[in-house]
């Protein structure tokens, strides 16, 4: 597998990591309105 | 306890003993015992990393925040998914590139010996202490709430992890931190299960989420700051606090203490690690927010019954038998009044939010927020009239919450199996922190400054002793503990006081190619200075020292270099 290749597999996971995080966050966001 | 949880107690413990040594056979170089020969896969890094990072009091204490504070502690997690991330791309590649044995190597190889030596000792002081202080916290809870000696459970706590930890190094501590999760695992969703079954029968548990909402307690997001108030820098859970304040702890807890990279250090290549961080990033807040919520719903669980005035017996017991029992039992009559009165209230709300009744919900909601406030008023009373009759009382409560709950109310079979949790959970991040401190201290110290050219074989046997010897002062830590009062915060905060600086001198090893060893020694010194006289002045929530002590050593080393003549100040570029 080339090294750009596989540095742009890695590039993709972070960005679903933190793509992940921000999707949390606006869960916990309707959470804390949607029960208060 | 009864028989049943005693019999579900102890096969559970010897059950993982038993695997850990079993685990522990063939491990005879420093390669393996530190390293696991570089063999594990990311799933056993991951629950590894997990392991390590959730002590007894993590389990204890999380659900009695949410009780008292709601669930806003979850935020303190927000920035550690983006410190994974980070790790990933920055630091994995040059540990795994350099093949160290410990994250302190890198910085000889890019400094010098005195910054390698500096930062190697500033994690053996705080790592040492606060594994001594991971044995006794959950120690005292359980001798309290249980009437077990300190002294034997604080043996039990941190005896029993020696003897796989010793015999088999990393390689065991990793597996039997699998086995450990896994019971802590079903212990928590047993526990959350229960808290929602042992509701009134018409309670359901959308219904209790409902009533934990109106009382304020699954306040998960909080990005108000009222800047109006002199002292808002120090409150410490809200949005900004916990992605800029976590993001620096986490990247300075995954990335420069040994406990955790020793953790990484093990995977068979750069790929499992990378992919073990960043599980732990997807699923860390997840978890967190679940523990969390459990706390919400024991709070819940208390508005349909009667909770107690405070929560640790002991101290209740202490204070009954001075001049102040008839006030205490005063307050504690008042207390069980506006407990009956909440329980009737809470159900009134519950069948009120069922009929989707919006005037009745809105008046119910503001009584209980009143009565709740009363509550308030008259358990400050008690905590008071605590201190007057005996000043050195521990007043705080918040880690005993959980735990009565079990105990009070938790069938039989199930408390062995969470006491065992407790056991475990202390066990793995125990474990790894031993096994850190030897690593650290053979590699960084002993070999490097000491004893320089032994055999492998002699380094392998040294490594065993002092991972027994750092296990036997954690004990003497934790046996001293109760005589050592308010220091225990001191040494709890510990950490925060040193990862700011240790992260500085990572990051200026990483990023600021120019500055060299004596810049960042020097820098790092009078950083280390500066966060602790801000830390006695009280001035800042303890999630910014990490931020603070960081940026501090990053200015601070690149001013002094300007000072120093080019041949003494460039480091070694390492790509």
């Amino acid at each position: 597998m080339s090294e750009d290749h596989n540095s742009k597999k890695w590039l993709i996971a972070y960005s679903g990591v933190i793509l992940v995080l921000i999707l949390l966050i606006v869960f916990f966001y309707i959470f804390t309105q949607y029960f208060s | 306890m009864s028989v049943i949880d005693w019999i579900v107690l102890i096969a559970t413990l010897l059950a993982v003993i038993t695997y850990g040594v079993y685990k522990s056979k063939s491990e005879k170089t420093l390669d393996g015992y530190f390293k696991s020969s570089n063999s594990m896969g990311w799933m056993l890094i991951l629950l590894s990393i997990m392991g390590t990072q959730a002590s007894a009091i993590t389990f204890m204490s999380a659900p009695g925040q949410a009780y008292t504070d709601g669930m806003r502690f979850v935020q303190y997690y927000f920035g550690l998914p983006l410190a994974m991330v980070v790790l990933c791309f920055t630091f994995i590649p040059i540990y795994h590139k350099l093949k160290v044995y410990t994250a302190y190597e890198f910085l000889e190889q890019r400094f010098d010996v005195k910054a390698r030596s500096l930062a190697s000792i500033l994690f053996l002081t705080q790592r040492a202490l606060s594994t001594g202080i991971s044995i006794y916290a959950p120690s005292i809870i359980l001798s309290s709430l249980l009437g077990w000696d300190i002294y034997l459970t604080n043996l039990v706590m941190g005896g029993f992890l020696i003897i796989y930890t010793v015999t088999g190094g990393t390689k065991a501590v990793t597996y039997t931190q699998m086995q450990q999760l896994i019971v802590v695992f079903i212990g928590m969703f047993l526990a959350g299960y229960m808290v929602v079954h042992m509701l009134p029968e018409n309670v359901s548990f959308k219904d209790a989420l409902h009533v934990a909402g109106k009382m304020g307690k699954l306040n998960v997001i909080e990005t108000h700051i009222d800047v109006t108030d002199s002292e808002w820098w120090k409150d410490k859970y809200n949005i900004w606090s916990g992605v800029i304040g976590g993001f620096f702890l986490a990247l300075s807890y995954f990335g420069t203490d040994q406990s955790q990279v020793g953790r990484y250090l093990t995977a068979k290549s750069t790929k499992e690690s990378r992919i073990s961080l960043l599980m732990n990033g997807l699923v860390k807040v997840p978890m967190q927010f679940a523990i969390l919520l459990i706390g919400s719903l024991v709070f819940v669980f208390y508005m349909f019954y009667q909770s107690p005035i405070f929560f640790n017996q002991k101290e209740i017991d202490k204070v009954l038998n001075t001049e102040y029992r008839e006030n205490f039992q005063g307050l504690q009559a008042k207390n069980d009044s506006l407990n009956t009165i909440r329980q009737f209230q809470t159900t009134e709300l519950a069948a009120a939010l069922n009929r989707e009744d919006n005037p009745n919900i809105d008046i119910l909601q503001a009584s209980l927020l009143n009565i709740e406030v009363e509550v308030k008023e008259v358990r400050a009373e008690a905590l008071a009239v605590m201190k007057k009759a005996d000043a050195s009382a521990d007043i705080n409560d918040t880690n005993y919450i959980f735990l009565y709950f079990v105990v009070e109310n938790l069938p039989k079979g199930l408390i062995g199996l969470l006491i065992a949790m407790i056991f475990l959970s202390a066990w793995g991040s125990i474990a790894a922190a031993l096994n850190s401190l030897s690593s650290t201290t053979v590699i960084d110290i002993y070999k490097r400054l000491w004893v320089k050219d032994k055999s492998e074989l002699h380094y392998f046997k040294a490594s065993r002793w002092f991972t027994f010897g750092w296990g036997m002062f954690a004990i003497a830590v934790a046996m001293f503990a109760s005589q050592l009062g308010s220091l225990i915060e001191a040494v709890n905060v510990l950490g925060s006081l040193f990862y700011g600086t240790i992260l500085g001198i990572f990051l200026v090893a990483f990023y600021m190619k120019r500055i060299g060893g004596q810049a960042v020694f020097y820098g790092a010194i009078v950083t280390e200075v500066l966060v602790i006289v801000i830390y006695i002045s009280d001035i800042i929530s303890f999630l910014w020292l990490n931020v603070i002590g960081c940026l501090l050593v990053l200015i601070i080393a690149r001013i002094i270099q300007l000072f120093i003549p080019k041949q003494e100040g460039g480091g070694k570029v390492i790509e």
